[in-house]
C-alpha cells in the first residue's frame, strides 16, 4: 500500500511539472513565432503608435528593384497644341495651362470613368493615353492623372501630371499638363529599400509629426537633377499623410536608393552644381 | 483489480514522458530562437550591404550559338551575370569530376555549341565561386577557375575552367535549369559577335567586326575625409593630424597612419591588423568584408573584384559599368588591398565615387577590331609578345564644364608590360 501511495504523490508531482513546462512552452513558441515574423522594421512601425501615428496601408518589408531613368522636358506639349480643340491654352515653362471654351459637364458616373474615355482623345488632351488615373493624389475638385513610364508613374506636378479641375456642380473647367518625353532608362536595374523601410527613416528623420495618418506611401519617379533639359528620374517612396489639423494630404519624398531625404531645395541645387 | 493495478504505473510514466519531451522542446527551443534572431538582426543591419556574390561575380557573358558563332552579351536594363547566377542559385547535389585535358583541346571545351560562358576577369577559388553560384558548391575541391560553361543541353552538367593549367572541370547538377537561363539572355540583349581564341597560351575574345558601344556619363561624389576617419580611426582615442601642402595625414597611438592626398587619393596603413591569412580564399573573403564595412552602400554597387596577385598578396576592385571595367580612375583601379610582408595591411582608394547617372547625349563610340589594334600596336613599334591583356573597357575622364560630372568612355586597354594603357595613349606616345 505504501508504494501505491508513493506512486500517486510522484503521479501528482509529475502532472504538476508538466503543467508548468506546458505553460513555459507555450510562451516559449509564442515568442519565437512573434521573433520570426518581424523584422525591426515592423516594430518600429509599431512603436510608433506610441506616437499617435497610424499607419493605414500594410507595408512590404522586402526589398524591390528600380532604376535610374533619363527623360528630356522639352516642348513637345506646345508643339501639339493645334490638335486640341474646344480650349484656349497658355504655355510656359513646359507646363500646359487650358481651359475649356465650353466646360465639359460631368454627370454620369465616377469622374474618372468618363475621363478615361475622354483620354483616348487627341483633341482632348495630348498623349492622353500615357497617362493613368491616380487615386492617391484625386480630391474632390481636381482629378489627378499621373504619366505611365516603363517601370512605374512619374510624380510631381512639373513632371508628367495632368490636373483636371472640376467645379462643385460637376463641370470640368480646364486642366494644367506636364509631359516628359523619352522616358528610357539609364542604368541597369538596381536593389531599392522597401518601403516599411522609407517609413521608417522618414519617422527617424522626425519628419511626421505626432498624431499624423499615414494614408498611403506608393514608389514613382521623381526628379532628382536635372541638366539643362535632360532630367534624371529615380524610384522614389512618396508617403502621403494628414496631420490633426488638416484634412489634406502633405507628401514626403524618400529616395528609394539610399533612403535619403528628398526635397524640392535639394534637387534644385545639385541641379545648379552640375550645370 | 488487475487492470486497475496497472493504470497508477501507466499514468506515472506517461506523466514522467511527457515532462522529458517537454524539458527536451524547451532546451532545444531557445537555441533555435536563438540563432534565428540573430539571423535577423545581421540581415537588417546588412541591408544595404551587397553580398559578396555581387562582388565577385563574373562579368562577362559570352554566348555560344548551335552554329558555333559566338556574341559578348550586355543588357542595359538588368545585369546579366547577376540574373544567371540567380538562376542558379538552386543548383543541388553537385559531383565533381576532372575531365582530361590539355592546351590543344581546352578551347574546345570552353566553345561548346549551344552554351553559355560566364567569364571572371582573374582566377578564383571555387569556395568563392560558390557564393555566386549555389551554397552547395562550398563542398566541392577549391580549385580555382576563370571561366564557367554552361551547356544547353539536358545533360545537367556544368564546366569550370582553369585558364593557368588549361584544367576542364565537369559538375553534374541535379539541374542546370536551361530554361532559366536562356529567358534571361533572350530578353532584349545586345550583342556583338566575337571569337574565342588562343593567343600567347592564353583564351582570349577576339572582337573581328568593329562596333559601337555607348558611353556614359556620372556625377560623382567626394566623401568626405571625416567618413573615413571615423570608419577606420574611430577606436582609437590620440589623433594626431599633420597638413602638409599635397595631403593631410592622421595618425594614430596603435600605428595605423591614414594620408589623403589633395587629388582625393586615400592611403591606409595598419601596421597592427590582426590576424590575416595569406590563403587566397580567406584573404578574399577579409577584403570583401573590409571594404563593405569602408565604402559606402551606394559606392559598393558598381564595385566588382578585378585581380588578385597571389605573390604580393594583392587585391584589386573596380568600379563597372554595364559589365565593362573602368580605368584610369587611379592608376590602381577603384580599391586596392595589400598585405606588406604577410603582416601590414595597406589600402588605397580614392575620395571620388560613382554617384548618379546623367544622360549624355552623345553618340555611340566606334571601336575597332581586336586585330587592327594589335597591327596598329606593332606599327608603332611595340612587341605583341608582351602584350598579356585586352580589356574592352570605359575610361574614366573628366569634363572641362564642371569638376563633378565625368564621362566614361568605351575602348582599349592594353595590358603592356604589366600594366594596363589606354591604346590612344600608347599610340600617341610611342614604346618607352
Amino acid at each position: 500500500m505504501d508504494f501505491k501511495k508513493i506512486q500517486i504523490i510522484f503521479l501528482i508531482i509529475f502532472v504538476m511539472i508538466d503543467v508548468f513546462l506546458f505553460s513555459l512552452f507555450r510562451e516559449n513558441s509564442h515568442l519565437q513565432t512573434e521573433n520570426s515574423n518581424q523584422g525591426s522594421d515592423t516594430e518600429i512601425i509599431k512603436q510608433m503608435q506610441n506616437d499617435q501615428i497610424t499607419v493605414a496601408p500594410k507595408l512590404s518589408t522586402s526589398g524591390q528593384t528600380g532604376y535610374y531613368l533619363s527623360a528630356v522636358n522639352d516642348d513637345t506639349l506646345n508643339n501639339d497644341v493645334n490638335k486640341l480643340s474646344n480650349q484656349k491654352v497658355t504655355y510656359a515653362n513646359h507646363i500646359l495651362r487650358s481651359t475649356f471654351k465650353r466646360p465639359i459637364g460631368l454627370y454620369s458616373g465616377d469622374y474618372h470613368d468618363i475621363l478615361d474615355k475622354l483620354m483616348k482623345k487627341s483633341t482632348f488632351v495630348s498623349h492622353g493615353t500615357e497617362y493613368e488615373y491616380n487615386s492617391d493624389l484625386s480630391t474632390k475638385n481636381s482629378i489627378v492623372y499621373s504619366q505611365k513610364t516603363s517601370d512605374g508613374l512619374l510624380y510631381g506636378t512639373k513632371h508628367g501630371q495632368i490636373t483636371f479641375d472640376i467645379s462643385n456642380d460637376h463641370l470640368l473647367e480646364g486642366y494644367t499638363q506636364s509631359y516628359m518625353n523619352d522616358v528610357s532608362i539609364l542604368r541597369e536595374k538596381t536593389d531599392i529599400i522597401s518601403p516599411a523601410k522609407a517609413l521608417v527613416w522618414l519617422y527617424q528623420y522626425n519628419e511626421i509629426p505626432d498624431n499624423s495618418k499615414i494614408k498611403w506611401v506608393r514608389l514613382y519617379y521623381t526628379q532628382l537633377l536635372s541638366i539643362k533639359n535632360n532630367i534624371v528620374l529615380i524610384p522614389t517612396w512618396v508617403i502621403g499623410y494628414t496631420t490633426s489639423d488638416s484634412s489634406s494630404v502633405v507628401s514626403k519624398r524618400i529616395n528609394a536608393f539610399n533612403g535619403a531625404i528628398l526635397d524640392s531645395s535639394s534637387s534644385t541645387q545639385s541641379a545648379t552644381k552640375s550645370n | 483489480m488487475k487492470i486497475k493495478y496497472f493504470i497508477l504505473p501507466a499514468l506515472l510514466t506517461i506523466a514522467v514522458v511527457v515532462s522529458f519531451a517537454l524539458s527536451a522542446s524547451i532546451l532545444i527551443n531557445p537555441a533555435h530562437y536563438d540563432r534565428s534572431s540573430q539571423k535577423v538582426s545581421t540581415q537588417s543591419s546588412q541591408i544595404d550591404a551587397k553580398p559578396m556574390s555581387t562582388i565577385y561575380s563574373p562579368t562577362q557573358v559570352i554566348r555560344t550559338k548551335d552554329s558555333g558563332k559566338q556574341y559578348v552579351l550586355t543588357n542595359q536594363s538588368v545585369n546579366l551575370t547577376t540574373e544567371i547566377g540567380q538562376q542558379m542559385n538552386n543548383y543541388k547535389d553537385p559531383k565533381f569530376t576532372e575531365v582530361k585535358s590539355n592546351e590543344k583541346n581546352y578551347l574546345k571545351y570552353l566553345n561548346t555549341d549551344d552554351s553559355v560562358m560566364l567569364n571572371y576577369p582573374d582566377a578564383l577559388n571555387l569556395k568563392i565561386v560558390s557564393q555566386y553560384i549555389s551554397k552547395s558548391f562550398k563542398s566541392l575541391p577549391n580549385v580555382s577557375i576563370n571561366r564557367i560553361v554552361i551547356p544547353f543541353d539536358d545533360s545537367n552538367d556544368i564546366y569550370l575552367f582553369s585558364d593557368h593549367n588549361y584544367k576542364v572541370y565537369k559538375i553534374h547538377v541535379s539541374d542546370t535549369n536551361v530554361k532559366g537561363i536562356q529567358k534571361v539572355i533572350e530578353d532584349n540583349v545586345r550583342a556583338i559577335p566575337v571569337k574565342m581564341k588562343m593567343i600567347n597560351h592564353t583564351p582570349f575574345i577576339d572582337f573581328y567586326k568593329s562596333f559601337t558601344m555607348p558611353q556614359y556619363g556620372y556625377l560623382i561624389n567626394r566623401t568626405s575625409q571625416n567618413y573615413y576617419v571615423t570608419r577606420l580611426l574611430s577606436d582609437s582615442q590620440d589623433i594626431s593630424v599633420k597638413r602638409h601642402r599635397s595631403s593631410t595625414v592622421y595618425n594614430d597611438e596603435n600605428s595605423r597612419q591614414l594620408s589623403f592626398s589633395n587629388d582625393g587619393e586615400v592611403n591606409y596603413y595598419d601596421s597592427h591588423p590582426g590576424n590575416i591569412s595569406t590563403n587566397m580564399t580567406q584573404f578574399l573573403k577579409a577584403s570583401y568584408q573590409n571594404i563593405s564595412q569602408l565604402l559606402v552602400s551606394d559606392t559598393l554597387a558598381n564595385i566588382r573584384f578585378f585581380n588578385y596577385d597571389s605573390k604580393n598578396s594583392k587585391v584589386v576592385y573596380r568600379n563597372y559599368v554595364e559589365g565593362f571595367p573602368i580605368f584610369d580612375q587611379t592608376n590602381y583601379g577603384a580599391i586596392e588591398m595589400r598585405l606588406v610582408d604577410n603582416t601590414s595591411l595597406k589600402y588605397n582608394f580614392s575620395l571620388n565615387t560613382l554617384q548618379i547617372p546623367v544622360p549624355t547625349g552623345r553618340k555611340d563610340t566606334k571601336l575597332i577590331t581586336t586585330d587592327d589594334l594589335l597591327n596598329s600596336l606593332r606599327n608603332h613599334g611595340y612587341n605583341a609578345n608582351k602584350i598579356t591583356d585586352i580589356e574592352l573597357a570605359y575610361q574614366w575622364s573628366n569634363t572641362k564644364s564642371s569638376d563633378i560630372l565625368i564621362t566614361l568612355q568605351p575602348t582599349w586597354f592594353v595590358k603592356y608590360n604589366g600594366k594596363y594603357m589606354n591604346y590612344t595613349q600608347m599610340l600617341s606616345r610611342g614604346p618607352q
